[in-house]
């Protein structure tokens, strides 16, 4: 049972190896050999002393010598041999952790847009890097261990029924007594306890994550003894919860480190024995000190082999969260380029619900925007208006209906044309590492510097560069040099005037980041979506009023359509919103009530 | 010998006498351990006597040895358990200890330790250390301890049984010792090296993960891999080259060790020859130099453990070192003025300045901070509640300086209202009250009532006996900004700090976060961040910080008269509008 879960696990490690494969299986091999070498010694030991003790009188150097030089041949051997295992080891090892890392991200680079926005990125590094070390660990340190902790017991156990089997019995009675031991600490109560251990320790360390997120919280209120208390009692909980753990175990913990040391106790009643029986006095004592040498390496195994089945376990399921979250449905792009000429964008009867939902995000929507025409999506958060937009640059496929771009349904066009049809500035954009040049040209590398200059003009991003001194070559997060969340935003900005597709999908709550700069990000939204195909994500209804039109979203269906007059003719949900609007850029802040005009305006 | 690991282990006196009762419990284990040996010894000697001389009989039955074997298996037994008890059970002790005295440290840092939020981070990691530490104490150090003094013991006692043949078993030990300690050093050198190629890797993966929709959206991916497989390459070739360099370094050390075993050997076969020492003496050695060159292995692999150790204690007592804030807990000012005078101030990392800022928030009034990004007036704001130690000048309130008031104390008269809301997984009811622990069911519920929470509470499955979920998971930050609200009401204090952004970090229910704000600061001394110009024209005092220093101060109408910072301000915000 145990010898398949090695083998699967082994496998798993495949695709990540490349041309080495071999690697393992060889570091497996090398490793039993060094076992051998390493016994050998051992059985040395044991023809020098039965070579003295049966000619007590005259001692032939010579001949121990020999045998001195080839135990000490052997260990050298069992060396290198052991050094070749886990340089072979840790060469496949560095291998997968490469490998691993290499197809995981470029597995990851190709799933669709929708992947990132289900997994936090922070949870996704933690997973690769864990995997990574993880199989690093268990596969250069534990695997060769592995090939000797399966071929020693083997060795000595030939070798007990080989040299004496009486005497071999008597050295395993203290063996199998400890193994009796360990399988009843690994017994169901035992289990449970552990079961419990880990609760324990896993609650005091989420209580104390609380406790410190929640320090200044709590400070502010006064209340910090009340706080203290629950993170203190869950650290008494798990002193005592450890505590009982360790009495559970006191005796036969005690039983079994003493049994392990215990051969001598069973050996020499039974050489008595043997010796009593008129045996060859000489063969039984060095046939004794052979036992006596080799159980204590069959107490080390027994630990091995012990930690090794707990690495597995450890090593699987690093690599099952690893598969899991490359286990994310694929999309299939086409590889025709289209040529689309048309830059409008459709929806037609488009249904979509998150995965894991049985609620429709998008119920049936229909919406045609021409080219060079600006359609703003408003209503309540959560209505449907991002998944609209995110729909549009094909982060999920629709369930039903179509997406259509020039004509042309998005599933039909290839990857690579679609991302330079759209340009999308949604929230939490983020600049990469590296100059604000490089930041700038990302889309395009070519880009002359006129173009450069002219993104820059236009996302209003000229004072940023001004203000400093290695301007555009600045590395952004070197030497302290960080811009704020506007700033970044308006270099954002700069960079997809550069791309300059022709259909742009904004979220204009992007201009909300630096509500000092907002401003000149609201500018520079402008000055993007000039003459271009754009859907806007309308938060605040400041921008609103000049749009060609305004499609207000609620439950994932379009409730209301129209120009800002037409809505507001209406005196449907769209003007409720107005109103509202309009009664919160009235408020000010005031101490006193008579000031107070946001509370009493409506 | 205490005092030594109550340093060395940042130990209370208790947990450094349970470390030494456990180091010593180990010790005596361990030799109790070479009991079997010496027994196996003495049977051997009698029986090789019989060898040797036939007709000697002075040896001792089969039940002799049983017997004796059964009362030496007891006391061995007892003694594990003692050891065991020592080790195990009181380790535990002390590691609690260990973790209410990080607790007790961690709240006595400044409040604006905890916005840093790789600084939270690294206090929960500090946490974990304190789980590996525990591990590490029961089973590592008493027992790495213990095998070096085992080791001198037996060392000594061969010594005196014969030196000579004590000398070939032991020449091997300094030397590899030394190897393996220079390799230590040379590993400690690679793994620097590697430490920046390493972290410098998993900085692009998270750029990549970070960036992934620009990336795609750039049509950047295969840019990407490519820079990422040449420096992934390039990591495994060197780690390659080290590792081999590495294995080569510590295998020779352990290939001195093994030269242990020949030399007893063939030294032992000539001073047999010889009749320097007798069979008996030749075998002693043979069989304690078979054995003993794998825990001295062991030992020397485990003093690796002990500088992970260290690594992990350091960060502990850096934890230690951090400024703590204390101070008198009697505080009763005389009225809510918040006074700066010249104040100075700068992060450690010297990000960002104060420099010589003086105004005066009076007791009922609001003062707003309005400014450029970046220029200081949240860092302003917080200084006012003692967040952190200013660096020369004096913030008083009530004409008291604040500096030597408890920050708990002081900030019973404070109630704070920013953008990043804490909310505790328990019901939305228990997270109000925390503003005011005893307040009765009714006064809770007024509170949240006033601050708008009512209408979406009344939404939730349970009502106010909802559980939010960790850190508020299950709301909006609209609402959950309205509880901070709720909170703040209930508390009552007479000062607020007052982050304007809140208000518009929820559109939709912007008027309704208003007013609740409204409702907040009746009759309070407010201190506002403003963000936007027109909140703040109700305002009695605007004060304007620019590159960390004071612009401009006075009434707004005065400000816009003036044409200066805040009229243009005013002016851009406007025409956006």
């Amino acid at each position: 049972m145990p010898k398949e879960k090695k083998e699967f696990v082994l496998k798993r490690f495949t695709p990540y190896m490349g041309k080495k494969k071999a690697l393992l299986p060889l570091s497996l091999v090398l490793s039993g050999i060094s076992a051998v070498f390493n016994i050998l010694p051992f059985v040395l030991v044991w023809y020098i002393t039965r070579d003295i003790l049966s000619a007590p009188q005259g001692i032939d150097v010579s001949k121990v010598g020999f045998y001195a030089w080839l135990s000490f041949a052997s260990a050298i051997g069992g060396i290198v041999v052991y050094f070749g295992a886990l340089m072979s080891s840790h060469l496949a090892a560095f291998h997968v952790e490469v490998g691993l890392q290499k197809v995981g991200m470029e597995k990851i680079l190709s799933m669709p847009l929708g992947f990132f926005d289900k997994h936090a990125s922070g949870k996704i590094r933690k997973i690769v890097n864990d995997g990574a070390g993880t199989t690093h660990t268990f596969l250069a340190h534990q695997l060769p261990d592995m090939a000797g902790s399966i071929v020693s017991p083997i060795i000595l156990v030939v070798l007990i029924f080989t040299v004496d089997w009486r005497m071999g019995l008597a050295s395993l009675v203290p063996i199998i007594l400890g193994f009796i031991t360990m399988k009843f600490m690994m017994s169901s109560e035992g289990q449970k306890f552990q079961k419990m251990y880990y609760d324990s320790l896993e609650e005091m360390s989420s209580e104390s994550v609380e406790y410190i997120r929640g320090i200044p919280v709590i400070k502010t209120f006064g209340q910090t003894i009340f706080s203290f208390r629950r993170f203190y009692d869950s650290i008494i909980k798990y002193k005592e919860m450890v505590h009982a753990y360790t009495l559970l175990w006191r005796k036969p913990m005690s039983f079994f480190t003493v049994i392990m040391q215990s051969a001598a106790f069973f050996l020499i009643p039974m050489a008595i024995f043997l010796i009593g029986r008129e045996e060859n006095i000489p063969l039984v004592l060095a046939d004794f000190i052979f036992y006596l040498l080799i159980s204590p390496i069959f107490t080390t195994l027994l630990m091995k082999s012990m930690h090794f089945q707990q690495n597995t376990m450890i090593a699987e399921q690093a690599i099952d969260r690893l598969d899991n979250l490359l286990d994310y449905p694929g999309m299939s792009y086409s590889e025709n380029r289209k040529n689309i000429k048309n830059h409008s964008l459709e929806f037609k009867d488009v249904v979509f619900s998150y995965e894991g939902s049985d609620q429709r995000a998008i119920d049936k929507i229909s919406f045609q925007l021409n080219e060079g025409e600006t359609i703003a999506l408003v209503g309540a958060s959560g209505g449907g208006k991002t998944t609209i937009a995110r729909l549009a640059a094909r982060f999920w496929d629709v369930d039903a209906g179509e997406v259509l771009i020039g004509g042309v349904n998005v599933k039909e066009i290839p990857k690579k044309e679609l991302m330079d049809t759209i340009s999308f500035v949604f929230q939490n954009t983020k600049l990469l590492k590296g100059s604000l040049r490089e930041n700038i040209v990302f889309g395009k590398e070519n880009a002359g510097e006129a173009e450069i200059n002219k993104a820059i003009d236009f996302s209003q991003s000229r004072e940023i560069i001004e203000n400093l001194s290695e301007g555009l070559d600045t590395v952004i997060g070197s030497k302290g040099i960080y811009l704020s969340g506007g700033e970044q935003q308006r270099i954002a900005l700069a960079r997809a005037i550069v791309k300059n597709a022709p259909i742009v999908l904004l979220d204009e709550a992007t201009a909300f980041a630096d509500p000092e700069n907002e401003h000149l990000i609201q500018k520079a939204l402008k000055e993007l979506s000039r003459g271009k195909t754009t859907l806007m994500i309308a938060h605040r209804l400041t921008s609103v009023q000049n749009v060609d039109r305004i499609l207000v979203i609620e439950n994932g269906k379009i409730a209301e359509t129209g120009t800002h007059q037409e809505l507001l003719k209406k005196g449907g949900i769209y003007k409720t919103m107005w109103d509202e609007y309009q009664k919160s850029v009235a408020w000010k802040i005031a101490t006193k009530e008579t000031v107070n005009q946001g509370g009493q305006y409506a | 010998m205490l005092k030594y690991f109550q340093n060395k282990y940042a130990m209370s006196e208790k947990g450094a006498k349970d470390l030494l009762c456990s180091i010593i419990w180990t010790v005596v284990m361990d030799i109790s351990f070479m009991v079997p040996v010496i027994l196996s010894f003495k049977f051997l000697d009698e029986y090789l006597r019989l060898l040797l001389n036939p007709s000697n009989n002075a040896k001792n039955s089969i039940l002799y040895y049983v017997v004796m074997s059964a009362a030496f298996f007891l006391v061995m037994l007892v003694i594990a358990y003692f050891q065991y008890n020592s080790a195990y059970t009181k380790i535990y002790e002390e590691s609690a200890r260990r973790r209410i005295s990080l607790a007790e440290t961690l709240r006595k840092l400044p409040l604006a330790f905890f916005g840093k939020k790789d600084i939270a981070d690294l206090s929960s990691t500090i946490m974990e250390d304190a789980t590996q530490i525990e591990m590490l104490f029961s089973h590592a150090v008493p027992q790495i301890y213990a095998a070096v003094l085992n080791v001198l013991i037996i060392g000594v006692m061969l010594f005196f049984y014969n030196w000579q043949l004590s000398l070939a078993v032991f020449w091997v030990v300094p030397v590899a010792a030394l190897v393996f300690y220079l390799s230590r050093k040379f590993q400690h050198n690679v793994q620097a090296k590697f430490y920046h190629i390493k972290r410098d890797i998993s900085d692009k993966i998270q750029e990549g993960l970070d960036s992934a929709c620009e990336i795609k959206a750039y049509n950047r991916e295969e840019a990407f891999s490519n820079t990422l497989t040449s420096k992934l390459d390039n990591y495994e070739k060197r780690l390659i080259k080290g590792e081999l360099l590495l294995g080569a370094f510590i295998n020779l050390s352990y290939v001195f060790l093994k030269l242990g075993l020949p030399s007893v050997i063939l030294y032992g076969a000539y001073l047999l020859a010889t009749g320097s020492v007798n069979i008996f003496t030749y075998l002693v050695f043979l069989v304690i130099t078979a054995r003993i060159y794998n825990p001295i292995m062991d030992t020397m692999e485990h003093f690796a453990l002990l500088i992970f150790l260290n690594v992990r204690l350091k960060r502990m007592k850096e934890m230690d070192e951090m400024p703590r804030q204390d101070g008198k807990s009697e505080f009763d000012p005389q009225n809510y003025d918040i006074e700066f005078k010249n104040v100075d101030f700068s992060y450690e990392d010297g990000v960002q300045t104060l420099k010589n800022v003086s105004f005066t928030a009076k007791q009922g009034e609001v003062t707003a901070l309005v400014g450029p990004s970046g220029g200081g007036k949240s860092t302003a704001a917080k200084l006012s509640a003692r967040f952190w130690d200013i660096d020369s000048g004096v913030i008083t309130l009530g004409g008291e300086d604040i500096a030597r008031v408890d920050p708990e104390t002081l900030l019973n008269y404070y109630s704070i209202v920013f953008q990043d809301v804490t909310l505790f997984n328990s019901s939305v009811r228990d997270n109000i009250r925390l503003g005011k622990k005893d307040a009765p069911d009714e006064e809770v519920i007024k509170a949240a009532r006033l601050a708008r929470c009512d209408e979406f509470v009344k939404k939730l499955p349970q009502g106010y006996d909802t559980l939010i979920g960790e850190n508020g998971a299950r709301l909006s930050g609209g609402e959950r900004q309205r509880i901070s609200i709720a909170r703040a009401i209930l508390k009552d204090a007479p000062i607020i700090l007052l982050d304007e952004a809140t208000a518009s970090l929820d559109t939709e229910n912007e008027s309704k976060i208003q007013s609740a704000l409204s409702e907040l600061i009746k009759n309070k001394t407010v201190l506002i961040i403003a963000h936007r110009m027109r909140t703040v024209s109700g305002a009695d005092k605007i004060v304007v910080i620019k590159d960390g220093a004071i612009a401009e101060t006075g009434a707004p109408s005065e400000l816009k008269a003036k044409q200066g910072i805040f009229a243009a301000m005013v002016k851009t915000q406007y025409q956006m509008n």
